[in-house]
């Protein structure tokens, strides 16, 4: 991918961390601008701290035994505010989305957590690894029926999301594929709730797939697929669409692409090259990608610098149309401009207005060690907020709307800026 | 961002916004809720499930059968106490109101519906009665979802389906994101006081119209969205729906009454796995169905809605003919569904369970379960049922 050669200042800097890490947090776009963009990508990607934040394991530790979808993603959500690593988080979010599981289907709580953790482990990491982990993971092998498949009756499921939806997609395979990959993850089991082999259930006779023919086992199918070269272009879509823009242009899917195959879908270098490409940084992608709920919400949260409720933040998510753990589909959230209808429009705003509501000079750095004057202070927080500025005579007239029972509350600048259809996009 | 179209727009909708003429369109906007969208016209679906397997041998009772009483020594229901409704079949006791329904001709009852093969499981029976099918995926989405996405959208922001009395979106809306809505009580839909008074400021509306460029049309049909629900709010829960499944039906009557067109609702209502001691459970859950479906109706009526509201009662099966050693029933195949309102015929519908010819001691399946759910589909004017259902989707009337 080319390399950015423009500058990178704070606002680029804001806009590598409105993607890679939900948002930025107070000062934070000054911070890694002053690092020059080599250096803020490096930090982004390859993370040196633990993967694990003490307060949401203790959370989770305490409260994984619950069924509450809200309980258990306000556990997340918990991650994503204030984890050290927000890129993990993120690609945790992303592979929800893609190596879909549902509570509904699996029922624990635990093992749903436990499909989290694994994402967390190895989402920056190689993606043939993860893919291989995930066949094997309980509440995938519960989610996608590989449990109930025998020799006699291989069960499809797993095998058909595995083609179709987590690696090639479609036009890349037959119906005989799909058939005959059943037969190689015959046998996978759970034995108290940890993966376990059954021989005597497994069919370790001779199978064709996609054109080739051995006696395959779950993971050589899993590797044949990984590594065809229709996944590549399949996973870099994808990327775009969640790093990019909505809409991603040929050009971005091809250039990520190509980077996949070049770093063998190592995703941290993928996304690496991608933070410091041109095309990450073209003018045409700030602000061209729509904010999911869970991204809204984390957005508000790390952005203010503030702590609410988490299982009301997750109850907030889930009605603006993102219950986490619990995906519409095998296939996940559309995403884009699909977020947006009146119903999820007027949950977005009432969760805004509600964090609004609750920030003050105490709880909110912005507001606390923003400027005293109300222009200098809404031009802080479109800076911060919005990564841009008031329009000529915007500011004047939002001051002029608030003002207009006699001095204006700090806080309702705040909640001005965060309904601002800018925030809804990053 | 385009800043000049910003301005452009902010003028306009400043304009619309902050005047007294505004108010009167965002107020019209509302009341062209009650036209709704010209597929579905102002045609609306209730359903209700009666979650856990519901004894339809129990609840339609052959009072004429010997069989029944022979397979039901304890908890057979006596032939005295049966409300008759024809053909030696009768409702149970706990349901005088819909049997009263039943001979007006309001209330419509298919039999032997059910899954063919049947699988006794729970889960499955529910997965399919939701996706429409008998092969599942975790891919499929609901068949209602599958249907209402063939419809025009609802003008003015109406969510295409809600669902009442659980959080998580159930089966059949899957597939169309954020465009129905599942909540636990109503209320939680509405914002809570603080956040509502600010959502309704004036201010609010001023400041969004001063930002709101490019998705202006959105924050118009939002902000109706808000208008109505505020409206629902005011209006009172009738006070004859009061059981736990009466107050869901209260929410929807709140929403039909508001003239938000929402074209579907899903409520459910649990606790019909009678394994046990069935008959000191199974006649109030009947009951509680019986006072909250004929108060639904009457409310319906009153408010002239009877015939564009047509709601769908079932359950994922029916149970065992043969009562088990715990006073209890066990999983079945096939069960009698009603139909209330809609202008459909009314009536008794297909053959009655043949109690001598069983299916694993069960009665069996005649009536496939997609016909009913097509039935549903053609209320709302869908074109063509058989590509959500398959060849089996035929509607009944």
């Amino acid at each position: 991918m080319r390399a950015h050669r423009g500058p990178f200042r704070p606002e680029e800097a804001a806009h590598l961390l409105r993607r890679a890490a939900f948002a930025p947090a107070p000062g934070e776009a000054e911070e890694f601008a002053a690092l020059g963009l080599d250096e803020a990508v490096s930090r982004l990607t390859s993370p040196r701290d633990p993967v694990s934040l003490a307060e949401a394991d203790h959370l989770e530790r305490t409260l994984s035994d619950s069924d509450d979808g809200d309980t258990l993603a306000g556990c997340w959500l918990l991650r994503m505010a204030l984890s050290p690593n927000p890129l993990r988080e993120r690609m945790v979010l992303f592979f929800h989305n893609h190596f879909t599981s549902s509570l509904r289907k699996v029922g624990s709580g635990r093992l749903m957590l436990g499909q989290l953790a694994l994402f967390r482990r190895h989402g920056l990491g190689s993606f043939h690894r993860l893919a291989r982990e995930v066949s094997r993971d309980p509440a995938m092998i519960i989610y996608l029926d590989l449990q109930r498949s025998t020799r006699d009756a291989p069960n499809e499921n797993f095998a058909r999301e595995l083609m179709e939806l987590f690696t090639m997609g479609v036009g890349h395979y037959t119906e005989q594929d799909i058939q005959e990959a059943a037969r190689a993850f015959t046998g996978y089991r759970l034995r108290e709730e940890r993966f376990h082999f059954s021989r005597a259930a497994h069919d370790d006779g001779w199978k064709r797939i996609l054109g080739r023919k051995d006696r395959f086992d779950g993971d050589a199918v899993v590797a044949l697929c990984t590594h065809h070269p229709a996944t590549a272009r399949f996973m870099a879509r994808k990327l775009a669409r969640a790093f990019v823009a909505d809409d991603p242009g040929e050009d971005v899917v091809s250039a990520i692409a190509a980077s996949w195959k070049a770093h063998d879908g190592v995703v941290a270098d993928v996304l690496a090259d991608l933070f410091r490409s041109a095309l990450f940084h073209d003018p045409r992608h700030r602000h061209a990608r729509t904010r999911g709920p869970a991204e809204l919400a984390t957005a508000t949260l790390r952005g203010l610098g503030m702590r609410l409720p988490f299982s009301r933040v997750a109850a907030h998510v889930r009605l603006m149309g993102q219950a986490l753990l619990d995906p519409p589909t095998v296939k996940g959230w559309e995403g884009g401009r699909s977020w947006l209808n009146p119903a999820s429009w007027l949950a977005r705003r009432s969760f805004l207005i509600w964090a609004g509501l609750q920030a003050n000079e105490r709880n909110v750095a912005l507001l606390k060690d923003g400027p005293r004057e109300e222009e200098p202070l809404l031009r802080h927080l479109f800076r911060h907020l919005l990564g841009r500025t008031p329009a000529p005579d915007q500011a004047s007239a939002l001051l002029a709307i608030l003002d207009r029972r006699g001095g204006i509350e700090r806080s309702e600048i705040l909640s001005s800026v965060l309904i601002h259809p800018s925030f809804q996009k990053s | 961002m385009d800043e000049q179209r910003f301005t452009d727009r902010r003028d306009f909708l400043r304009l619309l916004c902050a005047s007294t003429a505004s108010l009167t369109l965002l107020h019209s906007g509302v009341r062209a809720f009650s036209a709704g969208s010209p597929e579905i016209g102002k045609r609306r679906l209730v359903i209700l499930e009666l979650t856990g397997g519901n004894d339809g041998l129990n609840t339609l009772i052959p009072f004429e059968d010997d069989r029944y009483y022979r397979l039901r020594p304890t908890l057979a229901v006596p032939r005295s106490q049966v409300h008759r409704l024809r053909d030696g079949l009768g409702f149970a006791p706990s349901l005088p109101r819909l049997a009263g329904l039943f001979h007006e001709g309001k209330l419509t009852i298919v039999q032997s519906v059910g899954i063919d093969p049947p699988d006794r499981s729970h889960f499955t029976s529910l997965d399919r009665w939701h996706t429409g099918r008998i092969e599942i995926s975790q891919r499929s989405g609901g068949w209602l979802a599958r249907g209402l996405a063939d419809l025009e959208a609802p003008s003015s922001g109406a969510p295409r389906a809600i669902a009442l009395g659980d959080r998580a979106m159930p089966l059949l809306l899957r597939g169309f994101g954020p465009a129905a809505l599942a909540c636990e009580t109503l209320d939680e839909m509405l914002p809570e006081k603080a956040v509502a008074r600010v959502l309704h400021s004036r201010k609010l509306a001023e400041v969004e119209a001063l930002f709101h460029g490019a998705d202006a049309d959105l924050v118009l049909a939002a902000r109706s969205l808000q208008e109505a629900l505020r409206r629902i709010r005011r209006l009172e829960r009738a006070k004859t729906l009061n059981s736990t499944l009466g107050r869901k039906l209260a929410d929807v009557l709140r929403i039909l009454q508001s003239g938000l067109p929402v074209p579907a609702f899903f409520v459910r209502m649990g606790g019909f796995d009678t394994h046990a001691r069935q008959a000191a459970v199974h006649p109030a859950l009947l009951d509680e169905v019986d006072r909250s479906l004929a108060a639904f109706q009457k409310e319906l009526r009153k408010a002239g809605l009877a015939d564009e509201v047509l709601t769908m009662v079932y359950s994922e099966f029916g149970r065992r003919v043969a009562e088990n050693g715990s006073a209890g029933t066990d999983h079945g195949a096939a069960a009698p569904l009603f139909f209330l309102g809609g202008g459909l015929p009314g009536g008794l519908h297909g053959p009655s369970p043949d109690l001598h010819d069983l299916l694993d001691g069960d009665p069996r399946p005649t009536c496939d379960f997609r016909r009913p759910l097509a039935q549903c589909l053609k209320h709302l004017r869908h074109p063509d049922p058989r590509r959500i259902l398959g060849e089996p989707g035929r509607p009944l009337f």
